[in-house]
Parts: C-alpha cells; structure tokens; sequence
C-alpha cells in the first residue's frame, strides 16, 4: 500500500471516529455526519494534491467538512427529503439512545436551532477554540460577521439550555470593535 | 444548564463517532469502499484530463491544417507514428492515436478503471467460439518496460471463425478487486484472422504499462486478467453461422509481478 492510499487508510482507521462526530457537531444527524466525512474524504483525495502528511490532511478534511456544511447544507437538505425515493435504504445504524441520550440530547436539539453559519461559528469557537480572526478565515467571513453569528448562537442556546458559562467578549473582537470606531 | 459547553461539545461528538461501525471487520469494509470511490473519482479526472489535452490536439490540428490550406482538401494529414503490421498481419483499422489507459472496445465492460474486476473466468458472457491463451514471460517486469505480450487466439467447439482481431492487453487487478491499470499493447491495430475448427494463431506486441492513477505508479503483484478484443466475429458450424459485432475473448486471470 502507498500513497494516499495508505494515508486514507490510516486517517480513517486513526481519525475516523473523531472527525465523524466533529461532522455531527456540523449536523446533527448521524447518516448526513457519515456522508459528510466520505464527501470530505473523496474531495481531499480525488484533487490529485499531495495527501502524505497525516495531521495536514485531516486539518484539510475538517475545513472541507465545514464549507460543505455551511455552503451545501440547503442542497444536502432538500436531498435527503428526497433521497429515499430513489436510493436503497442504507444499513448505517441510526443514533440510538446508547449513543445521544440525556443532556447529549438536549445540546443536539439545541445547536440544531442554529443556521449552519451560526453553527459552524460555535462548533469553530468552543471546540476547536479557535480565536475571532480565525473563524473569520477559516469560513470567509468578516470579524464582525462571526461575532453577530456568535452572538445570535448564545441567545438562542441560552433560550434552549439555561446560563451557559460563556465568555461575554474576547480580546480579539474589542481590539476589532476599536479599530473600527477610529 | 451551566456545563461548560466546550465539555458539552466534545462529550456529543465523542457520543457520535462511536455510535456506528467501527469495528475492525467494518473499518475494512468502509476503507475499502472509499479506496474505490477514490479511485474511480480519479480515473475519471484523470480520463477527463486526457480527453480534454486530446480535444486541445484536435483542435490544434485542425488550426494547424486551415493555416496550412489543407483544410477542406482531400490531402490526408501525417499519419502518427505507430507499430506497423507484420506481414501475416494485415492492418484492417488505422491505430488510436496516442496510448490509452483503459480499452474502448467490447472489453470496457468488463475492465475499467476503478471498478471491480469479474470474479471468475465463468461468470463472462459468451466469447464467440473464441479462446484466447497468453504467454506472459515470469519473473519481475518493470512497469517501465513490460515484456512483449504473446497470446494465442483459437476457435473452439468445431466452428469455424473470422473475426478481427486486436492485440492482447491484460487488465490489472489489485488486492482488494479493482482495476488499478492496464498493460496496453503498443499496436492496437486489428488483424482479420481465419480459423480452421480447433486452429490458432498467435498475435505478439511490444506493451506499455498504464496505471489508472499516475500518482499510483504499478508496483507488486497483481492479478492479470488477460484480454483481446475482436469484431466481426463470424462462427459456422454445420451450415449455420453465429454473427456477434463485437466480443471480449477473456483468459483465466494469472499474477504478474511489477519491481518496486
């Protein structure tokens, strides 16, 4: 084996779990989590790219998880309202309650009233702990943009959850904030 | 609730990426499918490529034979270089420009890049009273310049055959049942063959090995299913004749091995 064949395999073997339910953070559904991942996967590989480097594909994979869940997310809603018309029902287990259950699910419901921007903002910030200027980049947005989606996202997990231990402000977007005002 | 939700976060994902098939036996099952999904996604870029560095050819050529004044005349362009026939051979289909990585004719099919290849020699459909058995040379080759391919074309069950007849190829199957490259005979004309009940002939060219991914040159052992393709087949027997405008006479598959 050699190539990005053996880096695929191992990336799935090593990573495969962890960037599944980074894919369901995206989601919320298990089967649109799987799709995700394979749809990252077969993007990364098929470009003809360099893929040797373990820890930089899987960076690649998860970036291209995130513009696919924000950027596709319509598309990929209207087919799955439609997928199973026309394709074979797919053996993949559903989340059961072994898996999501209790609080778990409480946090799925509620990123689950997130738009995919807002989402992606939060999954960017408090799992990845990325800082503002960061997520800015990483989904092409401008600083501001991501503190309003941010903001928005609190709101409504506050509503959904209870006082959640936030920060209010973060360096970076008061540095932002100033800059702007002068 | 006041958990942090960074702990939340990471506690539904770990949930998640548990939750289905990980398994050893289906990690197998999922890598493998995605090395196939992989596969066929660039064998069809690269396919794409080609196609479109071929149409650039073409267009080129046609620009080139307007600036020339060729264009509109009857005056036939420069054949490309290509393998002449032997003299027991005779041309019958000019040569496909520039070398292919996977067959066009009947045989496409049966073999194309990134697909499974047929499980056994049994399962192929009816090779029109045509046999076909090759003489691959042992040991290692070097995929840079594989051996001659030999192979010999017979009719079978007592009918009497003509058919044009190509070059043997053999079709490249790696450990988990994919065609992963080809090795292509240099000469793709097709010679019109004759064949007594029971009788044979032999076809030899010089071959090139193409992978279906350049990026995954051929290395180590593979299954090689050996093939040639023929048209026009006609088979009589006893009065009647058995017409097929194009078949893949296919051979029991045998290992190859390429250096590393």
């Amino acid at each position: 084996m050699q190539g990005w064949r053996s880096t695929l395999d191992r990336l799935v073997r090593e990573r495969g779990r962890a960037l599944v339910g980074y894919a369901y953070l995206l989601t919320g559904d298990t089967r649109e989590a799987e799709d995700l991942f394979q749809d990252a996967l077969l993007r990364v590989f098929s470009r003809g790219r360099p893929v040797d480097e373990i820890d930089s594909v899987e960076a690649y994979v998860r970036r291209t998880m995130l513009t696919t869940a924000v950027d596709g997310f319509r598309r990929r809603r209207r087919w799955a309202a439609v997928r199973h018309l026309v394709a074979v029902p797919e053996t993949a287990p559903e989340p059961g309650p072994d898996h999501v259950t209790g609080a778990r699910l409480a946090v799925r419901d509620a990123l689950a009233t997130l738009s995919p921007r807002e989402r992606a903002c939060v999954v960017l910030r408090h799992y990845d702990d990325l800082p503002l200027a960061d997520i800015a980049t990483t989904l092409d947005l401008s600083v501001g943009a991501v503190k309003r989606y941010l903001s928005d996202a609190h709101r409504r997990l506050r509503d959904q959850l209870g006082p959640l231990d936030l920060e209010p402000a973060s360096p970076e977007s008061t540095t932002v904030h100033l800059r702007r005002n002068r | 609730m006041t958990d942090d939700l960074r702990r939340a976060l990471a506690d539904l994902a770990d949930a998640a990426g548990t939750g289905a098939g990980w398994d050893p036996r289906a990690v197998d099952a999922r890598v493998s499918r995605l090395v196939q999904r992989v596969r066929r996604r660039r064998a069809a870029v690269t396919a794409t490529a080609s196609a479109t560095a071929l149409g650039t050819v073409g267009v080129l050529a046609v620009v080139a034979a307007a600036l020339s004044g060729h264009l509109g005349t009857t005056a036939p362009a420069d054949p490309p270089p290509a393998t002449g026939p032997t003299p027991s051979q005779p041309t019958t289909t000019e040569p496909t420009a520039g070398p292919p990585r996977a067959p066009a004719g009947p045989a496409a099919a049966l073999f194309a890049c990134g697909r499974p290849a047929p499980e056994s020699i049994h399962t192929l459909p009816d090779q029109g009273h045509l046999t076909v058995a090759p003489d691959l040379t042992t040991g290692t080759w070097d995929a840079s310049a594989p051996p001659d391919l030999a192979v010999t074309v017979g009719a079978t069950g007592g009918y009497r055959v003509t058919a044009e007849v190509g070059n043997g190829w053999l079709a490249l199957v790696d450990d988990s049942g994919v065609v992963v490259g080809f090795v292509v005979p240099d000469d793709r004309s097709a010679a019109p063959l004759a064949l007594e009940p029971d009788g044979t002939q032999e076809l030899t060219t010089t071959t090139t090995a193409a992978p279906c991914d350049a990026d995954e040159p051929l290395t180590g052992t593979y299954v090689a299913w050996p093939f040639v393709e023929a048209t026009e087949v006609v088979a009589e027997l006893a009065g009647s004749s058995d017409e097929q405008p194009a078949v893949a006479v296919v051979a029991n598959p045998q290992q190859v091995t390429f250096a590393g």
